[in-house]
């Protein structure tokens, strides 16, 4: 099987009619935490099979390459499209959602006690992991009530959560937060050989193709939506709706005596969301941050598998085959 | 803007006398600023060519309060539609507070301090309409007023002179605190605001029988600023505000009829660049506007 046969166009796929997700059965640990099963040494030829099933239809193989990073350089942050200062970094292949994180997926998380189990927690942060908790004290993202999913927003982005707890969730499922360098070569590398556009549709903004202030719609829609505005490859709303979490610390910068403080730690954030105002900072290349303790109603995360680390069965299952 | 609904308008010839829309003084010359309060006639013109009664509303509060940010992010979304509020600008002036302020946002800069000089001051003026009814409109009638000349015409009143009259004309006030000045650094943001405000009264005080029995009519918005950066005031202003601002809530209490907080913000985060001389500038990495057109909203509605 070739390397490309394996990349699915939008919606081609009889798994995924065009744009939607096919979220009508009830998720489960096993359905949301298959991933576990791709690297796992112990896991049986059927799991691995089974699991990358799943990764078929849930997630998208990126090919290795390389992209041009924005510079964060003291002087260079009011570059409205810094194409001339971008940094040259390599990505290695891999495999990434289609959608973000949805509540529902989160609500397994939560229900499985995601909160309590400190193994999935960084160590130095477990006292702040108590504080983590929704509207009415339970342990949950900060805009639900009573540790549930509010009503109707199953298939929205899980929003409210920290950066520790988008970490947190991504052990629990057997999967990464892709970082920033990620982020964007995935937002943009299908259309890598006309030339990396601004949007995943092309260069110029279309208030029809993601949820951003110019939508006017003030609030987070369910994570297939606004479908034409994905990439070619059907990565749904890298631009719009909520903003993402990265991997990536943002590094304080110095440049001739001027230097970048923060108030704590950040993370690098991407895509804009429904409330970002200038269409020139919902786009595949802006960078923003955010202090990892933040929890707001309009920062949610997506997940990545490492291509090279995951195992394959040991019958030549059409989806592993990658050796030629 | 296809849809604005225009208020209907009378031509003045030139030469016709017309009204300061800020201190009342009558004018035949078209052109230029009134000589008394700084306010361009341009903008009295157009409210005189106007048919009714001009209602309008002005933003006050003090240096670094957020007042240039707040005006300049409002009449861009006025100006782009929101909430049913469609706004027109109706003079260069304020195009370009609305534009330098935009510019230097999206462009991750805060706008400059404004300067205290009161001729150097941007007047706006944006006729906004309220669900596209034809006599449903209102008007941002202010300059961009340098806190520090607010400062000063509190302490001595009648030094800018700008400041008491479009008091006295505005239906509406809007006053610019901000909340992490006023969380992190005790309790004089509170003082200036009431100085503020007990200087609205002194201006706008009822009269007639039992004037000094009776409130204040003239509607408050106590705006809490940079609230991103602030959350306690975002989830309740008003709570926050009695714990926080507890000589304006008092104030209010007593002696106005009509008043609300509000807490807005225009930017998602924010960092800061120090200078190798150890000079600090807020640097605003990403800008989402919240509550911002809501305090405007609120006066509109009444
Ligand atoms: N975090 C945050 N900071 C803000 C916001 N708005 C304004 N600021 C900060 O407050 C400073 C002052 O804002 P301005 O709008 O210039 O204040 P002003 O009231 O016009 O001040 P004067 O011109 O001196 O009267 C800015 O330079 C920013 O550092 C906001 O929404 N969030
Ligand atoms: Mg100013």
């Amino acid at each position: 099987m070739s390397f490309l046969s394996k990349l699915k166009r939008k919606g081609n796929s009889p798994a995924e009619p065009r744009g939607k997700r096919r979220d009508s059965e009830p998720r489960t640990v096993a359905s949301v935490c298959y991933a576990r099963h791709l690297t796992d040494p112990d896991a049986s030829d059927y799991e691995i099979t089974k699991a990358w099933s799943q990764v078929e239809k849930e997630m998208v193989i990126v090919a290795e390459g390389s992209v041009g990073l924005a510079s964060l350089s003291p002087d260079d942050l009011d570059q409205l499209d810094s194409r001339e200062n971008s940094q040259l970094v390599h990505v290695d292949a891999f495999y990434v959602d289609r959608f973000a994180v949805t509540n529902d997926q989160f609500q397994v998380f939560v229900d499985d006690g995601g909160y309590e189990n400190f193994d999935l927690w960084p160590e130095s942060v477990l006292p702040m992991v108590l504080n983590f908790v929704d509207t009415t004290g339970c342990p949950g993202p900060a805009f639900w009530a009573n540790g549930r999913t509010p009503q109707g927003r199953g298939h929205h982005p899980v929003v409210g959560v920290s950066w520790y707890e988008a970490y947190a969730f991504a052990r629990w499922c057997g999967k990464r937060l892709v970082n920033c360098a990620e982020w964007q070569h995935a937002a943009t590398w299908a259309d890598s050989g006309s030339g990396r556009h601004r949007y995943p549709w092309g260069d110029s903004f279309n208030a029809n193709f993601a949820n951003t202030w110019e939508a006017k719609r003030e609030d987070t829609v369910p994570v297939d939506q606004y479908a034409d505005g994905a990439t070619a490859n059907g990565i749904h709303q890298m631009v719009g709706n909520v903003w993402e979490w990265t991997d990536t610390l943002f590094e304080a910068q110095m440049s001739k005596g001027l230097r970048i403080v923060t108030d704590g730690p950040m993370a690098e954030i991407r895509g804009g969301a429904y409330d970002t105002y200038f269409t020139s900072q919902a786009t595949c290349r802006f960078r923003s941050a955010q202090a990892i303790a933040a929890r707001h109603p309009n920062l949610g995360f997506r997940l990545c598998l490492t291509a090279s680390d995951l195992c394959q069965p040991n019958d030549s299952y059409a989806f592993c085959d990658q050796g030629e | 803007m296809s849809d604005q609904v225009m208020t209907s308008t009378r031509f003045l010839n030139e030469g016709t006398k017309f009204e300061c829309v800020c201190c009342g003084q009558v004018y035949f010359d078209h052109t230029g600023h009134c000589n008394h309060c700084q306010a361009p006639t341009s903008i009295s013109r157009v409210v005189a060519e106007r048919d009714g009664k001009p209602k309008f509303l002005c933003v006050l509060g003090a240096s670094g309060a957020g007042k240039t940010v707040y005006l300049g992010m409002l009449l861009d979304m006025l100006t782009k539609g929101t909430k049913g509020l469609q706004g027109l600008p109706n003079n260069s002036f304020s195009v370009s507070v609305q534009q330098q302020t935009m510019n230097a946002l999206e462009r991750r800069r805060f706008p400059e301090k404004t300067a205290t000089e009161s001729d150097t001051w941007k007047w706006i003026h944006c006729e906004v309409n309220y669900r596209k009814k034809k006599d449903n409109f209102f008007d941002i009638i202010t300059p961009d007023f340098a806190g520090e000349a607010i400062s000063e015409e509190l302490e001595n009143p009648g030094q800018y002179p700008a400041v008491g009259h479009i008091i006295r004309r505005s239906q509406a006030v809007l006053v610019l605190v901000d909340s992490i000045r006023v969380r992190d650094l005790g309790r004089d943001e509170d003082f200036f605001a009431l100085k503020l405000l007990s200087y609205l009264e002194s201006v706008r005080k009822p009269t007639g029988k039992n004037a000094a029995k009776r409130k204040t009519d003239l509607p408050v918005a106590i705006v809490l600023t940079k609230s991103d950066a602030c959350p306690e005031a975002m989830q309740d202003p008003a709570e926050f505000a009695r714990h926080n601002l507890p000589g304006v809530d008092q104030y209010l209490n007593r002696h106005f009829n009509d008043y609300q907080f509000f807490a807005v913000s225009a930017v998602g985060a924010s960092v800061s660049l120090v200078d190798a001389h150890g000079r600090t500038e807020q640097i605003p990495m990403h800008i989402e506007p919240l509550g911002i057109v809501e305090p405007f909203e609120w006066i509109i509605k009444r």
